[in-house]
């Protein structure tokens, strides 16, 4: 902790310590200490050489090696890279090769919630100034192989949850514990409780939200 | 959908120039120049600006303010990356609602035909 660190409530420190450990339990198609690898893997990426030295995202073509602590297959790498340092450059594409390469469209809804989730965290982390914390020591046990059928083309990549008031909400749904882990961690950032509450007022909420979006070239 | 929500909230489409950075200004919102600063430093992953950011924001909203717009940064940093892996599309309702302001501030070109096609 830096001497300008901010103090940070209790419930926010809980919401993203529960995202740590949830991650480092078993999950559907990823076991524990694969799962805190796809943590590790997103924490190595902004300082991948592989990922600064490219120009275009294109798994097919890959003729180096991202960082990597050699836990994961490349493929799974490529995916928790490009989505960390490049996810406003992902294509129809690139996605395809992706999953052409061996990647299981399940075991990819898993990545994206374990990188985005992680993301969220560490951000937080040290936007106020604090250390990215220590991840907690994986527990045994082998996936769960979750898959949801209640899901539906939507125009996306993936299939959508059948229900749901805006597609993001909508977009984890394909492995239901990943869209859980997600949002349990998105939720401490936004209006998605009738309790939120932030020291600002909506207009200024509104405002930091889509500047982020629009530094992330987020389309959506 | 941040985008989309703001217009909603504040109903000043012309201020949303200053969100997608064509030009400066605080959009109408309190303090909003310096909010967009901190957004860009945290987005950006920028921690030295951030730190700076951060004392200034003690002074001018408080340290309970300045942490909650670092949490929602942090929370839009994660989203935006789940929106872009699933190549999740519009809504349609909205996007019908938005077609003009969409192209009157540029997003449209944060989706090339490629993010689509195969």
């Amino acid at each position: 902790m830096t001497a300008t660190a901010l103090p940070v409530d209790r419930r926010t420190s809980a919401a993203h310590a529960a995202t740590l450990e949830a991650i480092a339990a078993p999950g559907a198609w990823w076991n524990g200490p694969d799962r805190l690898a796809i943590v590790r893997a997103a924490r190595t990426a902004p300082t991948c050489s592989y990922c600064a030295d490219r120009d275009e995202l294109s798994p097919a073509a890959i003729d180096g090696e991202h960082d990597n602590d050699g836990v994961l297959p490349p493929i799974a790498v490529e995916a928790i890279h490009a989505i960390r340092n490049d996810s406003g450059r992902l294509t129809r594409r690139w996605f395809d090769d992706v999953i052409d390469l061996g990647l299981l469209p399940e075991a990819y809804v898993e990545i994206v919630a374990i990188t985005a989730s992680s993301v969220i965290v560490d951000t937080f982390a040290q936007g106020v100034g604090l250390d990215m914390p220590e991840l907690p020591e994986p527990v045994n046990g082998a996936p769960t192989l979750e898959r949801s059928d209640d899901v539906e083309d939507a125009g996306a990549w993936l299939p959508l949850a059948r229900e749901g008031r805006a597609n993001i909400l909508r977009s984890l749904a394909l492995v239901p514990s990943a869209l859980r882990l997600f949002f349990g961690t998105f939720g401490r950032s936004y209006y998605m409780a009738p309790d939120s509450r932030f020291a600002l007022d909506r207009a200024q909420v509104e405002l930091v939200a889509a500047r982020v979006s629009a530094v992330n070239e987020c389309f959506y | 959908m941040a985008l989309r929500e703001s217009v909603k909230a504040s109903d000043r489409e012309g201020e949303l120039d200053v969100v997608t950075g064509r030009r400066d200004g605080d959009a109408g919102v309190p303090h909003g120049a310096f909010l967009i600063d901190l957004a860009n430093a945290v987005a950006g992953w920028h921690w030295d600006e951030a730190a700076a950011l951060r004392q200034r924001g003690i002074d001018l909203i408080g340290p309970e303010a300045t942490k909650d717009a670092i949490l929602v940064a942090a929370g839009f940093n994660g989203i935006t990356r789940v929106a872009d892996a699933i190549g999740i599309r519009l809504d349609a309702r909205t996007a019908n609602a938005s077609v003009g302001l969409r192209a009157k501030i540029g997003i449209d070109a944060f989706a090339p035909a490629e993010k689509w096609t195969a």
